[in-house]
C-alpha cells in the first residue's frame, strides 16, 4: 500500500507539472485578441464587460439601501439611478446567468448588514435550471475577491471549475479584453432598443430546476437570516407570450420556500401592464422603457412594505 | 452511473475497490453484486427488474439444461432463448416493428396507426441479454457447469464494469474468475488504473470533442457540402472508436484493479488491412459471439458458396439490428456483409491486380494501401450508422460527389463552433491517430515505457490533458443506448 501511495503522489506531481506547463502556454500566448486557452473550449469567457466593471466599482464600505442580485434579469431590470432619484442608494450585483450557486458566494464575501440594508434577490427559473457554469466562468474572470471565485469554482464539482480558476490566476495581471458600452454606474446595463418583429417564445417545456441551485438558494436565505441581512425575493416582469405554466410551477416552489424562510416574495412576472414589443428588447429582458415602468411600480411597493427604510436618526 | 462522472471517479470506484480488498473473500461477491445493482439503478431504477427476470430465467434454465438430456435439454435452451430474446424484442424492437409495419401498410394504402407504448430502452439491454444467453448456450453445449449459487450467477450477468456496454463476457472467462481469491497486487492495480486513464483520455479528450463537430453536421447534413460532411464522418469514425474503446478500457482497467481479466474488445481496428481483419479487431466480444452462436451453427464457410454468402450477410444484418432498432443500423450491417462477400468474390481479381502492379514485391506498401482502402470503406459505412435517416445518409454520401457544392456550410460550421475549437479538435484527432497504437499497447500492458521518470511523465501528461482539454458535461457513452 505504501508503494501505491508513493506512486499516486508521483503521478499527481507529474500531472500537476504538466498541467501548469500546458496552462501557462495556453494562457500566455494570445491569438486574435484572446489567450489560446479560449480557443480550446467553449466555456471560457473573456475577462471584461459589465461584471469586470461592477466588482471594481462596488465599495464594501459604502452603505446601500438596496443591493440587487441575480441573473441578467437583475442587472438589466433594476436601475440604481431610478432608486437614487427616489432617495434610495442602490447597487446592482447581478451578472450574466447568475444563479443561487454564484449568488451565495458573492453574498458571503461581499455583503453584510453594514453595507446592505436590503438584498433584492431576483429569482429567475431560467438561471436556476442551469448548472452554474456560465456564470462561474464569467465571475471567476471578473471578481476582485479571490475567496468568492475559488468557492464558486469548487462548488461546480467539475474539472472545468479548476481550469477556470487556473486561468484566473494565470491572467490576473492582464487587463480586460473588452468593454461594455451599455454599462452604467451602479452596476446597471441599459438597453433602449425594442423587440422587432415576432419572436419565437418557447412554451411547454417542463420546469427542471437544478437541485444544487435550489440548495444554494436555501443556503443564501439561511446565511442572510444568520447574518441579519433583510431579503426580498422578486420576479421581474415576463412577456405575456412566455411560458406561464412553467412559471406557475416555479412560483409554487418559490412561494413555499419564501414561507419557510419567512422572506417576502413579489412576483411581477405577469403582474404588470408592459407590452411584449415595446418594453422588452428580447424574449425575456426588459428595455429601459420597461425598466422605468417596472421600477416605478416596484419602489412604492417596497416602501409600502417597509422594506426600504433608513436607519433611525 | 457514468464512468465519466464525479460520482463514479471519486466516490463509487474508490469506495467499492477499497471495500473489495478490505472484505474477506467470502463476502466479496455480495459487495460486488450490491455495488453493481447500485451502479445500474443510477440510470432508471425500475429496469433492474428486467435484469432480475433475465437472471432468474437463465439461472433456472442453466440448472434444468444440465439436469436433462435429449429433447428436454434442447427445450429448456429454447425456452431460455425465447425468454431473453422476447424481453429484448419487446423493449428494443417493439416500436421499430410497429412503425415498420405501419409504414408498409400505409404504402399499400391501408390505414394503420402505430401504438406508442412509451417504452424506454433499458440501458445496456443488448449487452447483458447476450451475456446471459451465452451462459445457457455454453451449459447446453457442455462447456460450462451450471452455476448453483444464484448470487454468483447474478454477479456474472451484472458485474458492474461491463454491465452496460460490455465486453460481452463468456462464462468460461468471467464466471470462473468470480471464485478466485484476488489479493492486492501493486503492479496489477497500477496497470488497471493506467488503462482506465487511457480510456478516460480517449473518451474525454478525443471522442467528446469530435462529437461537437459531428453532432453539429449530422443534425442537418443536407445543409452541408462534402468538406463538412467528410470532416464530420472522419471525426465520427474516431469518435465512435474512442467512445466505445475508451469505455472498454475503463471497464477492463476497473476490473483489473480488483484482479479480474475481462475480454479484450479492441485491437487498433483502424490498422486493419481488410474488412474481415477489421471485425477481428473491432468489438471482438460481439463479433465472436455472433461467430460462435450464429455463424458457425448456420454452417459458417463449410457450405456451398451461395450459402456461405447468405450466412455472412445474415450475421451482419443481425449485428446491425443488434446495434439499434432502425433500418439505418441494419443497412450498416448489410454494407459490411456486402464488403466481406465482395472481398471473397473478388479475391482472385485482387491477387492479379497486386501482381500486375508489382505490389507483391513490396508487402509493406501493399498492406499500407490495403489499410487505407479498408479504413475508407469502414468510414463510408459509418455514415449509415450515424445518420438519423436514409435521406440524411444519402445526403452525406451524395455531398462527396458534388465538387461544385464542396464548401457549402463549412464557413458557417467553423464560425458557429469557433475556428479554434474546430482546429483543436482536428489537431487532436490527427495526433491521436498516430499515438493510438503506442498508447493502446501501453494500456494493455503489451508495451512498457523504460524508465520511471518517463513513465510518470507520460501518464502525468495524459491526466493533465484530460483536465485541460477534456470535454466535460455529462456526455453518455454511445454504446449505452444498445
Amino acid at each position: 500500500m505504501r508503494r501505491f501511495l508513493i506512486a499516486t503522489l508521483l503521478l499527481a506531481l507529474s500531472a500537476g507539472m504538466a498541467y501548469i506547463a500546458a496552462m501557462l502556454v495556453l494562457c500566455r500566448l494570445e491569438l486574435g485578441g484572446a489567450a489560446l486557452i479560449h480557443r480550446t473550449g467553449d466555456y471560457y469567457k473573456l475577462k471584461g464587460g459589465n461584471s469586470y466593471r461592477k466588482f471594481r466599482e462596488f465599495r464594501a464600505d459604502s452603505v446601500h439601501d438596496v443591493v440587487f442580485i441575480g441573473s441578467s434579469h437583475a442587472y438589466r431590470g433594476y436601475d440604481p439611478a431610478l432608486f437614487t432619484r427616489r432617495g434610495w442608494s442602490a447597487f446592482n450585483l447581478g451578472t450574466s446567468g447568475q444563479g443561487p450557486l454564484n449568488t451565495y458566494h458573492i453574498v458571503r464575501t461581499h455583503l453584510n448588514p453594514s453595507n446592505t440594508r436590503l438584498l433584492l434577490l431576483d429569482v429567475y427559473e431560467g438561471a436556476m435550471e442551469q448548472d452554474g457554469l456560465e456564470s462561474t466562468s464569467d465571475l471567476t474572470q471578473n471578481l476582485v475577491d479571490d475567496r468568492a471565485a475559488v468557492a464558486m469554482a469548487l462548488a461546480l464539482k467539475d474539472p472545468r471549475g479548476v481550469n477556470l480558476l487556473t486561468v484566473r490566476f494565470l491572467t490576473k495581471d492582464r487587463g480586460p479584453f473588452f468593454a461594455d458600452s451599455t454599462y452604467r454606474p451602479g452596476g446597471y446595463s441599459v438597453r433602449t432598443d425594442s423587440v422587432r418583429g415576432r419572436l419565437h417564445y418557447v412554451r411547454g417545456r417542463p420546469l427542471k430546476l437544478n437541485a444544487d441551485q435550489v440548495g444554494y438558494l436555501e443556503r443564501t436565505l439561511e446565511h442572510c437570516a444568520d447574518a441579519g441581512i433583510p431579503v426580498v425575493l422578486v420576479n421581474h416582469p415576463y412577456p405575456w407570450q412566455s411560458d406561464r405554466e412553467k412559471h406557475a410551477a416555479f412560483n409554487a416552489m418559490l412561494g413555499d420556500l419564501a414561507r419557510r424562510y419567512r422572506v417576502p416574495y413579489l412576483d411581477f412576472a405577469y403582474k404588470h401592464t408592459l407590452d411584449d414589443e415595446d418594453h422588452f428588447y428580447d424574449h425575456n429582458h426588459l428595455n429601459q422603457a420597461g425598466v422605468e415602468r417596472f421600477n416605478a411600480a416596484l419602489i412604492p411597493e417596497l416602501e409600502a412594505m417597509g422594506l426600504l427604510h433608513r436607519p433611525a436618526q | 452511473m457514468l464512468f465519466n462522472s464525479f460520482a463514479f471517479c471519486f466516490v463509487f470506484f474508490p469506495l467499492v475497490t477499497a471495500a473489495y480488498f478490505l472484505l474477506p473473500h467470502r463476502y466479496r461477491w455480495a459487495l460486488l453484486l450490491g455495488a453493481s445493482c447500485w451502479f445500474y439503478m443510477a440510470f432508471v431504477p425500475v429496469y433492474i427488474l428486467i435484469l432480475a427476470f433475465t437472471i432468474l430465467v437463465d439461472y433456472v434454465a442453466g440448472l434444468l439444461i444440465e439436469g436433462s438430456t435429449g429433447r428436454r435439454r434442447k427445450a429448456w435452451l429454447v425456452a431460455s432463448i425465447v425468454a431473453n430474446l422476447g424481453v429484448l424484442a419487446f423493449f428494443k424492437y417493439y416500436a421499430f416493428l410497429d412503425q415498420s409495419i405501419a409504414a408498409l401498410l400505409q404504402a399499400a394504402g391501408l390505414a394503420y396507426a402505430p401504438t406508442d407504448l412509451g417504452i424506454l430502452l433499458p440501458i445496456g439491454l443488448s449487452f447483458h441479454t447476450f451475456q446471459s444467453l451465452s451462459y445457457t448456450i455454453e451449459v447446453y453445449r457442455g462447456h460450462q457447469k451450471a452455476e448453483r449459487r444464484p448470487g454468483l450467477f447474478a454477479l456474472y450477468v451484472m458485474f458492474y464494469p461491463q454491465l452496460v456496454a460490455g465486453p460481452i463476457e463468456r462464462p468460461g472467462n468471467l464466471l470462473n474468475q468470480l471464485d478466485h481469491v484476488h489479493r492486492w497486487d501493486h503492479a496489477r492495480v497500477v496497470h488497471g488504473l493506467q488503462q482506465m486513464l487511457w480510456g478516460f483520455f480517449k473518451k474525454l479528450v478525443i471522442a467528446d470533442r469530435c462529437a461537437v463537430v459531428v453532432d453539429h453536421v449530422y443534425a442537418d447534413p443536407q445543409a452541408f457540402g462534402g468538406a463538412a460532411t467528410l470532416l464530420a464522418t472522419y471525426l465520427f469514425a474516431l469518435q465512435i472508436y474512442c467512445d466505445f474503446s475508451g469505455y472498454t478500457d475503463i471497464a477492463l482497467g476497473a476490473a483489473r484493479v480488483m484482479g479480474f481479466d475481462l475480454m479484450v474488445n479492441f485491437r487498433t481496428p483502424y490498422r486493419s488491412a481488410s474488412i474481415s481483419e477489421f471485425w477481428s479487431r473491432w468489438h471482438i466480444s460481439l463479433s465472436s459471439w455472433f461467430r460462435d452462436y450464429v455463424y458457425i451453427p448456420l454452417g459458417g464457410n463449410r457450405v456451398v458458396r451461395w450459402r456461405w454468402y447468405m450466412n455472412l450477410l445474415l450475421v451482419f444484418l443481425l449485428s446491425g439490428l443488434w446495434h439499434g432498432a432502425s433500418w439505418t443500423y441494419v443497412a450498416w450491417g448489410g454494407v459490411h456483409g456486402l464488403y466481406l462477400i465482395g472481398a471473397i468474390a473478388l479475391a482472385g481479381v485482387r491477387g492479379r491486380v497486386v501482381r500486375f502492379l508489382g505490389l507483391h514485391r513490396h508487402p509493406r506498401l501493399d498492406r499500407a494501401l490495403d489499410v487505407i482502402i479498408t479504413v475508407h470503406l469502414v468510414v463510408a459505412g459509418w455514415v449509415f450508422f450515424r445518420a438519423a435517416t436514409f435521406a440524411d445518409a444519402w445526403a452525406v454520401l451524395g455531398s462527396w460527389l458534388r465538387p461544385d457544392a464542396w464548401w457549402t456550410g463549412f464557413a458557417g460550421l467553423v464560425h458557429e463552433l469557433g475556428a479554434g475549437i474546430v482546429l483543436t479538435t482536428v489537431v487532436l484527432a490527427v495526433g491521436f491517430v498516430g499515438l493510438d497504437p503506442w498508447g493502446d499497447a501501453l494500456a494493455k500492458g503489451e508495451r512498457r515505457i523504460a524508465g520511471r521518470p518517463l513513465r510518470y511523465a507520460w501518464f502525468g501528461a495524459l491526466l493533465a490533458a484530460c483536465l485541460v482539454l477534456g470535454q466535460y458535461g455529462s456526455a453518455m457513452f454511445i454504446y449505452f443506448q444498445f
